[in-house]
């Protein structure tokens, strides 16, 4: 059913914190690694070798200069973009055969391959870009927040995690439920603040992104290397003074 | 938006088919019955080869048209399966009213049964309509004015469609070119209104809201995902439209609307009625470049992140 419930209490889903991002993709390779083989394999590629490689990517990572222009303060932001799984998910609910639907008991948004007709509708009513189309399955493929790996009771407790969390070398990722305004991950988004992406858009997303925290000086007049080269350097001392002239 | 030929095909084609079944109806409860049952028929059987034609490319572009049938399940959330439905419910109803009309001509029953196909005809329109007019995603199609000129643009290429045939069939009736200059207006004004709240670009969704960033912050992308293209960049990422966009939108005006009304002015003056064709020629080639830019000036809000 692609209704939605919107009764769900057990809402699964990730905190990214920008702040200590570090932009190495991890997180999508192995992504990319456990899903080729898991519930919505295989991600396909095309072309790996050729001149325009395509393929299916469930998380992708850009990277941002971002420019403060009133206080002249600029830094680079490291952005993980994948699933949100929002509460008022527009994908599930434009899905004409069912196909895509959101899990009542957690929540998870999810596609399933037998009834998707690869109609594309779901990607364009996203307005994260989550969805990708798979052009050989000729079918949607999305983010599955790993179901077939944090439910398994064959992998030990700790390893129960997306594959994109358990491989963050900076901790940058974590998994919880968001429902639980005990959880640490709810914890986490309370004291940091954490956002939604476009709002406006209103679809509730249940994953919340932590922004950097705000420098307290201010990078771009941050003391430098002295340049030497430069005679007229205000920061040389009488003798230094004496000595370049000299030797230039 | 990349304009697939399919869906642009489908849109226009099909509108087209079902403007030409709620022109027929009305004209055949407005004017009696007064169409031979041969010219009624041919007239339907365009219709159909229409509508049917637009469905079945639209069927075509799906990764798995051999499972279609499902999309006729969910109804209850999705404009594009409600569309599927009430394509699928006019054939048994048009089948119906056209079997009852060859047996007797003067059934008293005819007309509640047009009013009910014209009621599913308009209801296809608005939903296809509707399919993109509830993108939130997409600025540009999130407006009533979409359904609006789906249902306008249906209306005025089905209208100019029928008097067309009617006037091959040897039919002429000139009071339909009222109500075309009527439509054309409406249509006209309708698409002017649209590519104003367009150019307006009056969208909340922004490069920061898109990273859950303060607004006044500049944001340049550093660094893509990917260096070569993806499904994202080839589906929603069209640029070359809105290069050209200001001459194409004069076009499509030009083709659609203004030369349509020329010519019917003309007919009526010089009462010359068969260059009405030539009418119902460039309006289709100006819809069909209208239908294009709908699809290829729409910005998708993923944008924002590349």
């Amino acid at each position: 059913m692609t209704s939605l419930h919107n009764n769900n209490k057990i809402k699964l889903g990730l905190v990214i914190d920008l702040d200590i991002c570090v932009g190495c993709h991890a997180c999508a390779v192995n992504c990319k690694e456990w899903n080729s083989g898991g519930h919505s394999a295989p991600l396909i590629d095309l072309n790996t070798s050729g001149e325009n490689p395509d393929g299916v990517w469930f998380n992708r990572v850009h990277t941002f200069e971002i420019l403060d222009e009133e206080s002249d303060h600029g830094y680079t932001l490291n952005f993980p973009r994948s699933c949100l799984h929002c509460d008022d998910a527009p994908c599930v609910t434009v899905c004409p055969t069912g196909a895509s639907y959101k899990r009542e008991e957690d929540g998870i948004v999810l596609v399933n391959p037998d009834t998707c007709i690869g109609c594309k509708l779901c990607s364009w009513a996203c307005p994260y870009g989550a969805r990708e189309y798979d052009q050989v399955e000729k079918v949607m493929k999305k983010c599955t927040l790993c179901v077939d790996k944090i439910y398994n009771p064959n992998l030990p407790e700790e390893s129960r995690v997306p594959a994109c969390v358990s491989a963050c070398p900076t901790g940058a990722r974590s998994f919880g439920d968001l429902g639980d305004p005990n959880s640490e991950v709810s914890k986490l988004v309370d004291e940091r603040n954490g956002v939604d992406l476009m709002p406006e858009q209103e679809t509730k997303p249940v994953n919340k992104y932590l922004l950097p925290k705000t420098r307290t000086g201010n990078a771009r007049n941050a003391p430098r290397m002295n340049n030497f080269n430069n005679g007229e350097n205000k920061k040389l001392n009488i003798l230094e003074r004496f000595v370049d002239r000299i030797l230039s | 938006m990349h304009p697939a030929k399919s869906i642009i095909l489908f849109t226009t084609i099909s509108g087209m088919g079902y403007g030409l079944m709620i022109s027929l109806l009305i004209f055949q409860i407005y004017v009696g019955h007064t169409l031979s049952f041969i010219s009624y028929f041919l007239i339907t059987f365009v219709s159909m080869i229409l509508f049917s034609g637009g469905l079945l490319s639209s069927t075509l572009h799906l990764g798995h048209p051999e499972r279609a049938h499902f999309a006729l399940t969910q109804w209850r959330s999705s404009w594009l399966s409600r569309e599927g439905v009430f394509a699928i419910l006019l054939y048994p109803v048009i089948s119906i009213y056209t079997l009852l009309f060859y047996l007797n001509p003067n059934n008293i029953s005819l007309d509640p049964i047009a009013i009910v196909t014209i009621f599913i005809a308009i209801a296809t329109i608005y939903s296809t309509g509707k399919i993109y007019g509830s993108l939130r995603a997409i600025y540009s199609w999130n407006t009533t004015l979409t359904t609006f000129n789906y249902l306008a643009l249906g209306g005025l290429t089905g209208l100019m469609l029928f008097q067309t045939l009617l006037l091959l069939l040897g039919y002429n009736v000139t009071n339909i070119y009222y109500f075309l200059i009527i439509l054309i207006i409406l249509s006209s004004i309708g698409k002017i209104l649209f590519w104003v709240r367009l150019d307006l670009n009056n969208t909340t969704t922004s490069k920061s809201t898109a990273l859950g960033l303060k607004s006044q912050l500049q944001v340049n992308l550093l660094e893509s995902p990917h260096d070569a293209s993806n499904f994202l960049l080839k589906e929603m990422g069209y640029t070359i439209a809105r290069k050209h966009s200001k001459k194409l939108r004069k076009l499509s005006l030009l083709f659609a609307f203004i030369l349509p009304l020329v010519i019917i002015f003309l007919s009526i003056a010089l009462n010359f009625y068969h260059i009405t064709i030539l009418a119902f020629l460039f309006m289709i080639m100006g819809v069909f470049i209208e239908r294009w830019l709908f699809f290829a000036e729409a910005k998708h809000s993923v944008m924002n992140y590349y």
